[in-house]
């Protein structure tokens, strides 16, 4: 690959960063934490590619002669091909059925009482949710109205399963928190989300690391922004 | 000359008409066929597979522009003033040093054989050469990023690589025999002279080459994520040197970059503390890409004896490091 081709690659590539992080669609991959070092990579990217095609002659020689370069510069393409052009959604309902639901024990051994208010019901987070049933034994869960917010995993016989995926860093270590809602009303489609409101019943009996709620709503809802917890 | 200059212009030609298909049936792809990825499978690995080339490449990028400041910008005669005469005094220290380099492991090849064609005795560099991708501030950084709240790991990691490179430093000094070692000369600038032309060569070589090989390692690490059955990885998962084993081996074939592989090392969350150490003392120092570099570099009698000594040993050390601290 002559330099300019490299040049050529490395602003695609650069070019590909600042809009994965210019947008939301960061969060399909990584943390939000990570945004500006992305955005700053991107740039810097960008600008020394853009310096490097100034500054070489189209006559430069292939620099593969001294450098070694082999031809894995061209790979450079692929994520850009991969967030450009294929752009895939968020990790769903396919991932989070094959991860083991191996959700992390929680930061905190004490687990503050849950803000109650007034009259409407308590937004509770997936992974709060699991970890005060988990190692709390539901003890500041119970005697709360509570709305969790998940997508459909699949349906059971007696209501269906929500998900959420819990991230460390980006989306290739996945973990999966899972609470199965017994519910009247019949499941959505795995990977629509929905909000449920509804009372903490245990945990279940086939599966210990898996909370129940008991629901009285279901509203679909649209995906957040961070599909992650 | 004349000649050379030509066909290297026309290559160079043909690999930009090369990229601009590609682009253009990009391009032509996301048109016609905005919806072509709805198998859940294809989705799901191209979500990990971009997941861990965006993760990693703030601190690819950040690696890469030091080293090449660095390797440019410093004066060589530095690091041979600064080690002291006796090769088994010289060997620690070089392997602490080398954590003062930041980069990743394609970056200490060449440094590495600039020290040897300044006569550093060839355990210090060996110390050098395997210390310096493990053990600098951007590796520890990145692994305490993919670590969140376990500080610990980061010092198991110095730990082991450290061990690493001043054992296998000696080792070499002791039994590597001299030999003709012959350290290709880095060229003259290619276009035009001078550190910064130089250091920017270096940098954009250093660039393309360490993403691409991310991409490499980030798409075998998301085949494994997507397509290996988790039962597979779990049964391995669960024995203590099946899985120190098995992931030692995996780190020589994923051959990730030493400042993304914490990343990779964070999600294979179904093996121990201790494996998954394994994986990130012997990914920087033993791969696939890193011995072909080293055959290019220093001759593949070299490499084919450095590269097993330092699996073993590298995989003891994370063993006992984890066994004691993890």
């Amino acid at each position: 690959m002559s330099a300019r081709c490299q040049s050529f690659v490395l602003l695609l590539f650069g070019a590909a960063l600042i809009r994965v992080a210019a947008t939301d669609v960061l969060l399909r991959y990584v943390r939000p934490v990570a945004r500006p070092w992305v955005l700053l990579a991107g740039v810097g990217i960008v600008i020394f590619a853009l310096w490097s095609l100034a500054a070489t002659r189209p006559q430069s020689p292939d620099v593969d002669e001294h450098c070694g370069t082999s031809g894995v510069a061209w790979l450079v393409i692929a994520p850009v091909i991969a967030v450009v052009v294929i752009a895939p959604p968020a990790l769903g309902a396919y991932a989070a059925a094959r991860i083991p639901v191996t959700a992390p024990p929680p930061s905190a051994r004490a687990f503050p009482p849950l803000r109650a208010d007034t009259g409407g019901p308590t937004p509770v987070t997936l992974l709060d949710f699991y970890a005060r049933a988990a190692f709390d034994g539901g003890a500041t869960l119970t005697g709360h109205r509570i709305e969790l917010t998940g997508f459909v995993l699949h349906s059971d016989p007696d209501g269906f399963r929500i998900a959420r995926l819990v991230i460390t860093c980006c989306a290739a270590d996945a973990r999966a928190v899972v609470v199965r809602i017994r519910s009247p009303v019949a499941a959505a489609h795995p990977d629509v989300w929905v909000s449920v409101i509804g009372e903490y019943a245990g945990t279940s009996p086939a599966d210990p690391a898996v909370p129940v709620l008991r629901a009285d709503t279901v509203t679909p809802v649209s995906a957040p922004d961070n599909p992650y917890d | 000359m004349r000649n050379a200059a030509e066909t290297a212009y026309r290559r160079g030609l043909r690999s930009t008409d090369v990229l601009c298909l590609v682009v253009f049936a990009a391009l032509g792809a996301r048109f016609a066929m905005g919806g072509l990825v709805t198998t859940p499978a294809i989705a799901a690995w191209t979500t990990v597979f971009a997941a861990i080339c965006v993760q990693a490449s703030p601190f690819l990028v950040l690696g890469v522009a030091l080293s090449a400041s660095l390797a440019e910008l410093v004066p060589r005669e530095f690091f041979r003033r600064a080690l002291p005469g006796r090769p088994s005094l010289a060997v620690p220290v070089a392997g602490l040093a080398a954590s003062a380099l930041p980069g990743c492991e394609c970056a200490s090849v060449p440094v590495a054989a600039s020290l040897m064609r300044r006569g550093v005795a060839r355990g210090p560099t060996v110390a050098f050469l395997l210390s310096a991708p493990a053990t600098n501030p951007v590796v520890l950084v990145a692994t305490s990023v993919a670590f969140p709240g376990q500080p610990v790991v980061v010092l198991a990691r110095l730990l082991s690589s450290i061990a690493t490179a001043i054992v296998v430093g000696w080792l070499w000094q002791r039994v590597g025999r001299e030999g003709p070692m012959s350290p290709r000369v880095l060229p003259a600038s290619a276009d035009g002279s001078g550190a910064w032309q130089r250091a920017r060569l270096t940098a954009m070589h250093d660039l393309a080459q360490a993403v691409g090989l991310l991409v490499v390692g980030a798409a075998a690490a998301a085949t494994l994520n997507v397509a290996v059955p988790r039962s597979w990885l779990d049964a391995l998962g669960g024995s203590a040197v099946e899985g120190v084993v098995a992931l030692s081996v995996l780190a020589v074939v994923l051959a990730v970059c030493s400042e993304a592989d914490a990343f990779i090392a964070a999600s294979l969350s179904q093996f121990s503390m201790t494996a998954r150490l394994a994986f990130m003392a012997v990914g920087p120092v033993v791969d696939v890409k890193l011995v072909a570099m080293q055959v290019g570099t220093f001759g593949r009698r070299f490499a084919a004896r450095l590269a097993p000594l330092t699996l073993v040993v590298a995989a003891v050390a994370a063993s006992t490091v984890g066994t004691v601290l993890l």
